[in-house]
């Protein structure tokens, strides 16, 4: 086994157990920071990938502003433990038992599915044959993803940052009107 | 001539792998751990001597002398220090988040540390040259914040919980006017790579002269990402107690306390690197124009420390989002017609 491929397990082990810790620790801080280790990991796949920039810009975007917002907002707003799911029957004992082992496997059970359904699409879509390639002729390079953004993906880089900006006026105008009242 | 001698040694070891059929993963483990190794003890050596300094020109400004006792002009005042806080008992709140209490000074120091793979010390005296350079010491920056948003909740303190939300919001605030002034010099430059800043800074003049207003927009930032008078509301004494940080004794205070002034001087080797033309410079070696253009930037930083007052909370929102961003925005566009025409 070559070392990138020891250094892909380790990496993306890390950031599934983070992954799945995010959902069922029962501290929602910590929950928020599972995400961060997530991301982190995350990024360590783009540069194993050898996509450096994007991996900058993963730990920037979703560590820097992302992470750090929802970790701000948990302590703005006063919620100690959230519980995870709902409460198990009282009536029969063994169907609680399996509610709890249920409970700490069915976010797995909704991870293996989606991971599934992504490695499906990945392998009908011929994702696969980019590898042969280069990545820097692959347009993956700072200057090269600085070029295609602003030719080819213009216009839906632009509809993504309009979309953004609605964002953040809906938020502008939501703590409005909560102030009026 | 001492990087020529590094260089050959190198060379010479890698040969010694080769002939005798050793792996050269060896090796470049080896390396790695040199470099961190070195990286520590520069910054070790540079925190011990910042803080003796801090206190000395704090002393001056304030009209006394400072540490004058231990050792020649107190010399070894934060040696004893050091001492001292490792020798003291290492406390954990009793209602403390335990594992969130620990990690915390971690996170924020290790990132600290790691921006120095991309600072260029000399001509080719750099752990890595990173095709991302800016970018990764941005994203490393990112890193801050949690650590404090850990530490303030963590120690199950209101004073902590106050001061991790005042640093959140004003390291949140200060990193986009931050990293636009870098994009400035990058603009310039035309990549992100430090040694290519750095030469095209030879080739033309100091970014200084070309991005006065980035430069400016660049130190206020950066005065306020590392926490610093005029802009310390997150640990200011009088309202706080000691912000972030109030319920770290010992040992992991100490961290914290490092990891402070290893971001100073990180920050100001940056400025000098992006600003002022790295190492490069005439008669004197490369890395003694290094160490002065950077010491030039902390001098800076400690004088305007103990001259300025505090800012409230509402004027430091308002210099960041209605005065330095638009400001650094614009610089940018102007910068980018220029470089385009």
């Amino acid at each position: 086994m070559n070392t990138t491929l020891l250094a892909f397990f380790i990496v993306a082990f890390i950031s599934l157990v983070a992954a799945w810790r995010v959902i069922t620790d029962p501290s929602i801080l910590h929950a928020g920071l599972w995400m961060g280790l997530s991301f982190v990991g995350v990024a360590g796949i783009f540069l194993l990938l050898e996509a450096e920039f994007l991996a900058g810009v993963q730990v920037l975007v979703y560590v820097g502003a992302i992470t750090t917002i929802i970790l701000f907002g948990i302590m703005l707003s006063d919620v100690g433990e959230v519980r995870v799911g709902p409460e198990p029957p009282g009536w029969v004992q063994a169907g609680a038992a399996w509610h709890r082992g249920l409970r700490h496997a069915f976010p797995l059970l909704v991870a293996a599915g989606f991971a599934g359904t992504m490695l499906g699409l990945y392998t009908q879509s011929g994702w696969g044959q980019l590898r042969e390639r280069p990545l820097e002729l692959a347009g993956l390079s700072v200057g090269g993803i600085g070029r295609e953004l602003f030719s080819t993906f213009a216009l839906p880089f632009e509809i993504a940052s309009l979309v953004l900006l609605a964002a953040l006026l809906g938020a502008i105008v939501l703590a409005m009107r909560e102030e009026e009242r | 001539m001492l990087v020529d001698w590094v260089a050959s040694l190198y060379q010479s070891v890698q040969a010694t792998f080769v002939a005798h059929g050793w792996p050269l993963w060896v090796l470049a483990v080896l390396t790695a751990v040199l470099k961190v190794a070195g990286v520590l003890v520069w910054i070790l050596l540079n925190v011990l001597f910042l803080i003796w300094l801090e206190r000395k020109i704090s002393g001056h400004v304030q009209n006394r002398p400072g540490p004058v006792y231990t050792g020649r002009f107190g010399l070894l005042q934060t040696l004893a220090d050091a001492l001292k806080v490792l020798l003291k008992e290492d406390v954990i709140p009793a209602g403390a988040d335990r594992w969130v209490f620990v990690l915390a000074p971690l996170v924020a120091f290790v990132p600290s540390v790691m921006i120095w793979v991309v600072i260029p010390f000399s001509r080719g005296v750099q752990a890595q040259d990173l095709n991302i350079g800016i970018l990764y010491v941005a994203a490393l920056a990112s890193f801050t914040v949690p650590s404090l948003l850990m530490a303030g909740w963590s120690s199950d303190n209101k004073w902590s919980l106050m001061g991790a939300l005042r640093s959140a919001a004003q390291l949140i605030s200060y990193e986009v006017p931050l990293i636009l002034a870098e994009l400035g010099v990058v603009v310039l430059a035309g990549s992100l790579r430090l040694s290519d800043i750095i030469a095209a800074q030879q080739r033309s003049v100091w970014f200084l002269f070309l991005q006065p207003v980035g430069f400016v927009v660049y130190f206020i930032a950066a005065l306020a990402e590392s926490n610093r008078t005029p802009f310390d509301l997150p640990e200011a004494e009088s309202e706080l107690v000691a912000g972030f940080n109030t319920e770290y004794s010992g040992f992991r205070w100490s961290i914290f306390f490092l990891t402070e002034y290893a971001n100073l001087l990180g920050m100001a080797s940056l400025a000098a690197t992006l600003f002022l033309g790295g190492w490069s410079g005439p008669f004197l070696p490369p890395f003694v124009w290094f160490v002065i253009k950077t010491y030039f930037f902390v001098f800076l930083a400690m004088w305007i420390r103990w001259t300025l007052p505090r800012i409230r909370v509402d004027q430091l929102m308002d210099l960041g989002w209605k005065f330095l961003l638009p400001v650094a925005l614009v610089n940018l566009v102007v910068t980018g017609v220029f470089v385009v025409l």
